[in-house]
């Protein structure tokens, strides 16, 4: 399979009042054509800093480094308007809320407008078929209606999948999706789980999911990494790091996942001010807590099927080729 | 929704009624005698003997108790016979009548100019901050606001009636002559309004619908004209309505400078030449005209966006 996306070595400094705050610590990752890349984490970790780079949006306090290249373009590189020229069609994003939605257009618009700019659609009669067309495949009871409705004349459920329609509605090569289907009933996120899962399965779309959600990667993810503090500290496909986690905070997650007890991580993460060489879970880590010697990792260690951990506790299995 | 606008229309009588019994009071309690400006109207400067003034004063029903003429003047109301004019003797109602449009149409003239100018420049402003225009506007806003009505209004006439001979300034005796009192009012109004419309459309282009527009790919245009202008028309007709409703109230001083026929001077003759009836109508016209406009504009809202709450 060719590689869609692949982001090396990316470093976000954000200059700020308090201090120069690191948001992302230098990760890596490669996105295949039809794969979903999951990226899990707690809130501060640098996950939307993430989505914010691979959508183009750059703050102005932002220092970045390394690279993110799409089908040969590195993204940090394009002028603003050939970044632009990939949004909607090339690139699309899947928001967290149905605040997304304008409350003064119908669904209807919402889909036609982007199919009217991204696929230089003109005619109003195929730009409506076309809309009809992405509804029935979200499988509405009654595209027609939702076509004509306002967001307000929906349900919570109902507006999340009209989101779906209109990220998906010019089948991007890639969806962005920043906690997508988070505070669902769960009956309702399997649901809409299981329609992405179909959508990107027909169209061979590939997404990145970041998410503080383990139910989400579980159910959708193929390869999934744990962020904790701006770095990776663990990745590989996702049924090795969910069922055989090895490195003591994806532990900790999937601990604190409610039908394994909800039981918490003791302690905070340090936060993206802090800045030293050396593991970052050290202060909350059971066994180099107690230590007084800074565990420094200067490479994860793999432990065979493209499973990658930072620790210094896990042996390397097998040589840790170029990760990139 | 109809119980609601029950209770609306109820608290509008009640406000009405308000405005009625505090102008009533407030009339009788400030100085001159209406019976000796009625006889001095209609004898002119000779010398008018007591017991003609009596006459009138009883012809008037202005010997009575207080009391008695209030209640006889709100039965009145309720019939809809607001009296005659002490001056000129024609029913009030009917010269009320007669100046309104005038008022009416400047007003309206000038919020809609307003509008038409302010919105595309303030929702401009918004997209591109601190850049060129929104400094230049920034900088028209501060300085009409520093700037009072009739000094503009006296400006305008000198430069365009004085110096350059191109309009007219006084009267209203074809379209030309709206031009400068239109002017006046919209420069007043727009600069303020493109303050609103950009600070309420930077809410907006801040908003995740907008946000979530532009990922989309959707032109600068098609964000700016129809998701954040669809989304800032509430807040900023609230305020064109405010600015009607100022149009209206400061047409004392607009319709005084430019000799316009409208309900503005009609009321600058009439506190001038104390006459009470007339006073008492128009301030209870003002006041109806603002709570109408209140009402109407909710109604309008609710018209547009049918997902506002009516629970209080
Ligand atoms: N524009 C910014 N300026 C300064 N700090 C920022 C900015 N955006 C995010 N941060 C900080 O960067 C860190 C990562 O934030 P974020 O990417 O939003 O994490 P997440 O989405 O995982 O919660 C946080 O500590 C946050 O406070
Ligand atoms: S590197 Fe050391 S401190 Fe960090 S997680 Fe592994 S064992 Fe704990
Ligand atoms: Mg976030």
């Amino acid at each position: 399979m060719k590689k869609l996306l692949s982001v090396k070595k990316l470093k976000v400094v954000y200059d700020s009042s308090a201090g120069k705050v690191h948001a992302l610590r230098g990760i890596s990752f490669n996105v295949k054509k039809g794969e979903i890349f999951g990226i899990a984490g707690e809130s501060g970790a640098g996950k939307t800093t993430i989505c914010r780079l691979l959508m183009g949006f750059m703050e102005k306090n932002a220092g970045i480094s390394g690279q993110v290249d799409f089908n040969g373009d590195d993204l940090l590189k394009l002028n603003y308007k050939d970044l632009y020229r990939l949004y909607g069609r090339k690139i699309g994003f899947l928001p967290q809320s149905i605040a997304s939605l304008n409350p003064l257009l119908t669904i209807g618009t919402h889909i036609t407008e982007t199919l009217k700019k991204n696929l230089k659609i003109k005619k109003k009669k195929i730009l409506k078929k076309k809309a009809i067309y992405i509804l029935d495949a979200l499988e509405f009871s009654d595209s027609r209606q939702v076509y004509n409705s306002f967001p307000y004349q929906l349900s919570g459920g109902m507006n999340q999948r009209a989101l779906l329609a209109i990220a998906f509605c010019c089948f991007p090569d890639l969806v962005i999706a920043d906690e997508p289907f988070t505070g669902l009933d769960p009956d309702v996120q399997n649901r809409l789980l299981e329609t992405v899962r179909i959508l990107k399965d027909k169209k061979n779309i590939s997404m990145v999911i970041v998410t503080h959600d383990l139910k989400v990667i579980e159910k959708i993810c193929d390869k999934t990494a744990i962020i904790y503090n701006g770095s990776f500290v663990e990745t590989g496909e996702t049924k090795d790091v969910i069922k055989t986690p090895l490195h003591p905070y994806t532990q900790s997650l999937i601990k604190a996942m409610p039908e394994n007890g909800m039981i918490p991580t003791w302690g905070f993460a340090p936060g993206a001010l802090y800045d030293d060489a050396g593991c970052s879970f050290q202060p909350r880590c059971p066994t180099g807590s107690k230590e007084k010697k800074k565990h420094i990792i200067n490479s994860p260690a793999s432990v065979g099927n493209n499973h990658y951990v930072w620790c210094l506790n896990v042996k390397n299995q097998e040589s840790v080729k170029d990760l990139l | 929704m109809w119980q609601y606008f029950l209770k609306r229309i109820l608290n509008t009588i009640i406000v009405l009624f308000g405005a009625v019994t505090l102008t009533f009071f407030f009339m009788h309690f400030t100085e001159g005698d209406p019976a000796t400006i009625i006889a001095l109207d209609k004898y002119g400067g000779q010398l008018i003997s007591p017991e003609v003034i009596d006459r009138l004063a009883s012809e008037e029903g202005l010997n009575r108790s207080i009391f008695v003429q209030y209640t006889g003047w709100l039965k009145l109301i309720c019939t809809g016979d607001f009296g005659h004019s002490l001056r000129s003797g024609i029913p009030v109602l009917d010269e009320i009548r007669l100046c309104f449009p005038y008022t009416f149409a400047l007003a309206l003239i000038s919020v809609f100019i307003t509008a038409i100018v302010a919105t595309p420049l303030g929702i401009y402003s918004a997209a591109y901050q601190n850049r060129f225009l929104d400094r230049i506007t920034r900088f028209i806003a501060s300085f009409q606001v520093s700037i009072p009505n009739f000094y503009l209004a006296i400006i305008f006439i000198f430069i365009f009636s004085v110096k350059l001979k191109l309009l007219p300034s006084f009267g209203c005796d074809n379209p030309t002559h709206f031009i400068l009192p239109v002017m006046v009012l919209a420069v007043l109004q727009t600069g303020f309004t493109i303050r609103i419309v950009r600070s309420t459309a930077i809410e907006i282009l801040e908003s995740e619908y907008v946000q979530f527009a532009f990922a989309r790919g959707l032109s600068m245009n098609r964000i700016l004209f129809v998701h954040v202008l669809k989304n800032i028309f509430i807040p900023v007709l609230t305020f064109l309505s405010l600015q009607f409703l100022m149009a209206i109230e400061g047409s004392i001083i607009i319709e005084t400078i430019f000799a316009w026929p409208g309900i503005g001077k009609l009321f600058q003759e009439a506190v001038f030449g104390r006459d009470f009836t007339m006073i008492q109508a128009l301030v209870l016209f003002f006041a109806a005209i603002v709570c109408a406009i209140n009402l109407l504009v909710d109604m309008l809202y609710i018209f547009i966006n049918r997902s506002i709450s009516f629970i209080e």
